[in-house]
């Protein structure tokens, strides 16, 4: 039997070439598909300034300053960092970054999410993550291009010291110097002119 | 829609002096429209504003606008440290006075007279005795609580309220100040130790930045009155661009944009500039008026804090709680010889926060835990409030390469200091190691120069002279060669003394407000 080369190819019989090319495209599809979803994870208005959402950031702090936070201090520093991303657009994104890193080093030091770490696995975290170094001029060059590098170092001199001054300006840090009163708390003004209770 | 018709006033910017100056005229029957490039911030949004501070500070204060507010600081090349402008002002209704401490004294009789006595800067056109009435009738005006003391200025008139006693901590000073014979004593405060003007007693006492209950002073008062009267149009979000001046040296109008871009022009009889020292300067270089001698925008003068501190470790004070340091000292203010330092005021000091040390010092986690435990309150400070002197060099200058939203050149901003101002910190810093050792502090340390060491008092850059060619204004605040434009504030200052600028600002406002009075009759 004579096969013509311009024969119509029987739809059924699938040539090794169409194959490749059906797979090259069905894994470009995937990956584009994939990158769609995650694009829309990214941008889509997610459940930001939630408790839950927060928890992470709230977590950190008490790592960060060496404090085992008592309720009064996780729901004070949850409604300051609500207030936060609410009135500042980009702030979530940045604790969203802040709580993937803080998962990823969890992770690599052989545990699973940060809020279940133990109090010497977050403490070994916070010290890798305050270990790392300003961007020299070629890494600042570099993360300009690179994505992920750029959120890496903004994390930790931009998000990092942004937290740090939320917590020093909260109630949280004078409660455990045994303070009853702090900024905008009022009361009697003339309490600065006797003695403070002892320190705990 | 603020323009539509001529008025009395115009004034430029609507902070301590503005306000003030708009509730003086509209008191006495004049129209006036107000011009400020800031926001309005509600009154009542005043514990939000404060939260925000809290939780945010730093770029992201609410009265910022980058495209606004942008500036090229050119100061680490003259003094080796950057100027952070935008740290140090308030763009928005009320101005500075949003947040600020509320310190508040008057200038020493000698700081008119810096010239002749101390043989350093310049006379003011006017002395201590003219401004003396304005700076009583300014204490009753702004609500000054304070108490008497000799070492302060000579007054006419008792404070409006009681003074703020010294703190439990800040007696640990006064038998080291009697030893040493200086005079140490409780500064005045423009905050309220009683109910006083509509305004409830201070329930905290200066700890809130941004003061919650309006019983701190704010210039939100006095635009309140201006605004009440019905005679005062108010226009926020409006960034005056251009002076128009015709050629028989009187101005025509003002002319700005609103941040939503529209366009307003502005006629009246008499325009004020009281944008504070950068953008006052700013709008007459832009403008090219009242520069003929090339004056505008030098002299630019801040305050210097060089600060001392160390450690006590056998007592612990209550940094931070409810309550502030008082205690101030004049007894330095003046060198016994002419001609070789400026002016320093002492503040004692004990507010130190050990977990600032979370990056600078390398401690996080449970050794910061501990370093706060170890170092919280134990912490003892004086801090030297130094005067500037005038320098032609320390100037803002219209930046050639940068532009504002509106595409009008920045400031460019150029600290310049002087062989005295040199002299000055170096005599503080031995000052104030000195009563660090007298308390028996340990670990004591001095930073001359930080970047946390500045007033936020910008001065200068429109001076008060009566020589033309030596300032930008006359002994009436009136811009040299103009019939109808003044400038308010303490861009005015010929020099800057040692002492916050802002009731000085209020006597001189006062004082521009009675001669405008006349013009404007």
């Amino acid at each position: 039997m004579r096969i013509s080369a311009t024969a119509t190819p029987d739809p059924k019989v699938i040539s090794r070439r169409r194959f490749l090319y059906g797979a090259g495209a069905l894994v470009a599809l995937v990956a584009v598909v994939g990158w769609l979803k995650k694009s829309a994870r990214h941008s889509a208005p997610g459940p930001s300034g939630t408790a839950a959402a927060l928890a992470p950031a709230v977590a950190f702090l008490g790592a960060l300053f060496g404090r085992e936070l008592s309720d009064a201090d996780r729901t004070e520093l949850t409604d300051r960092l609500a207030f936060a991303v609410r009135v500042t657009p980009g702030l979530s994104a940045d604790y969203e970054v802040l709580a993937r890193q803080l998962d990823r080093l969890a992770r690599d030091s052989g545990g699973g999410q940060f809020l279940k770490a133990s109090s010497a696995q977050r403490e070994a975290i916070i010290d890798r993550i305050m270990r790392i170094e300003p961007p020299s001029l070629a890494e600042r060059a570099w993360a300009h291009f690179v994505r992920t590098r750029k959120r890496y170092y903004h994390m930790r001199f931009e998000t990092v010291p942004q937290l740090a001054w939320l917590y020093r300006h909260s109630g949280v840090p004078w409660r455990a110097r045994g303070y009853a009163r702090w900024q905008g708390i009022p009361g009697d003004w003339r309490e600065y002119t006797r003695a403070g209770a002892p320190y705990p | 829609m603020i323009g539509g018709r001529a008025y009395d006033l115009c004034i430029i910017g609507a902070g301590l002096a503005g306000g003030l100056l708009a509730a003086q005229a509209t008191r006495k029957g004049h129209s006036v429209a107000l011009l400020e490039a800031g926001s309005r911030f509600r009154f009542g949004e005043r514990s939000t504003q404060l939260l925000h501070h809290q939780t945010l500070a730093g770029p992201r204060w609410p009265w910022l606008n980058e495209g606004r507010d942008h500036y090229v600081d050119s100061s680490t090349d003259s003094i080796g440290v950057g100027y952070a402008l935008n740290s140090n002002r308030v763009k928005g209704v009320g101005g500075s006075t949003l947040h600020w401490d509320g310190r508040i004294n008057r200038l020493m009789p000698v700081d008119f007279s810096a010239a002749t006595g101390n043989g350093l800067g310049m006379d003011w056109p006017i002395t201590y005795e003219e401004l003396e009435p304005w700076y009583s009738q300014a204490d009753w005006e702004l609500g000054v609580s304070g108490t008497w003391h000799p070492a302060m200025p000579p007054r006419s008139r008792a404070f409006p309220m009681q003074g703020f006693p010294i703190s439990v901590d800040d007696a640990v000073w006064v038998p080291i100040a009697d030893r040493l014979g200086i005079e140490v004593f409780p500064t005045p405060w423009a905050i309220n130790s009683r109910p006083f003007a509509g305004y409830s007693q201070c329930v905290a006492f200066a700890a809130c930045q941004i003061c919650p209950s309006g019983a701190r002073y704010s210039a939100q008062r006095h635009i309140a009155i201006a605004e009440s009267s019905g005679l005062c149009e108010l226009s926020p979000e409006t960034v005056a661009r251009r002076i128009d001046l015709g050629p028989s040296g009187e101005v025509k109008a003002i002319h700005a944009r609103r941040l939503d871009g529209q366009e307003v022009e502005v006629r009246a009889r008499v325009y004020v500039i009281a944008a504070h020292a950068v953008e006052s300067a700013r709008l007459l270089l832009l403008s090219k008026v009242g520069n003929h001698a090339d004056q505008v925008g030098r002299n630019l003068m801040e305050h210097v804090y060089v600060d001392t501190g160390g450690y006590l470790s056998d007592r612990r004070f209550y940094p931070g709680r409810v309550g502030y340091e008082v205690l101030e000292s004049l007894s330095y203010y003046r060198s016994r010889e002419r001609g070789q330092r400026g002016g320093i005021k002492l503040e004692f000091t004990f507010d130190q926060d050990p977990l600032r040390d979370l990056d600078s010092r390398g401690l996080w986690g449970s050794r910061l835990a501990q370093h706060d435990r170890d170092r919280f309150g134990r912490w003892i400070g004086v801090e030297a409030e130094t005067e500037m002197q005038p320098n032609p060099d320390s100037r803002v200058t219209l930046d050639a390469g940068q532009t504002d939203l509106f595409g009008d050149p920045v400031p460019n901003i150029r600290f310049a200091f002087s062989a005295p101002d040199h002299r000055t910190r170096q005599q503080a810093g031995e000052i104030l190691a000195n009563l660090l050792h007298e308390v028996g502090a340990s670990e004591v340390s001095q930073d001359p120069l930080g970047a946390t060491s500045w007033g936020a008092h910008h001065m200068g850059t429109c001076r008060m002279s009566r020589d033309p060619d030596q300032g930008v204004v006359d002994s009436d605040c009136r811009v040299h060669g103009t019939s109808n434009l003044y400038v308010a504030g303490s861009s005015v200052f010929p020099t800057s003394g040692a002492l916050q600028p802002s009731l000085t600002i209020a006597a001189l406002t006062l004082r521009l407000a009675e001669h405008l009075q006349q013009v404007l009759s």
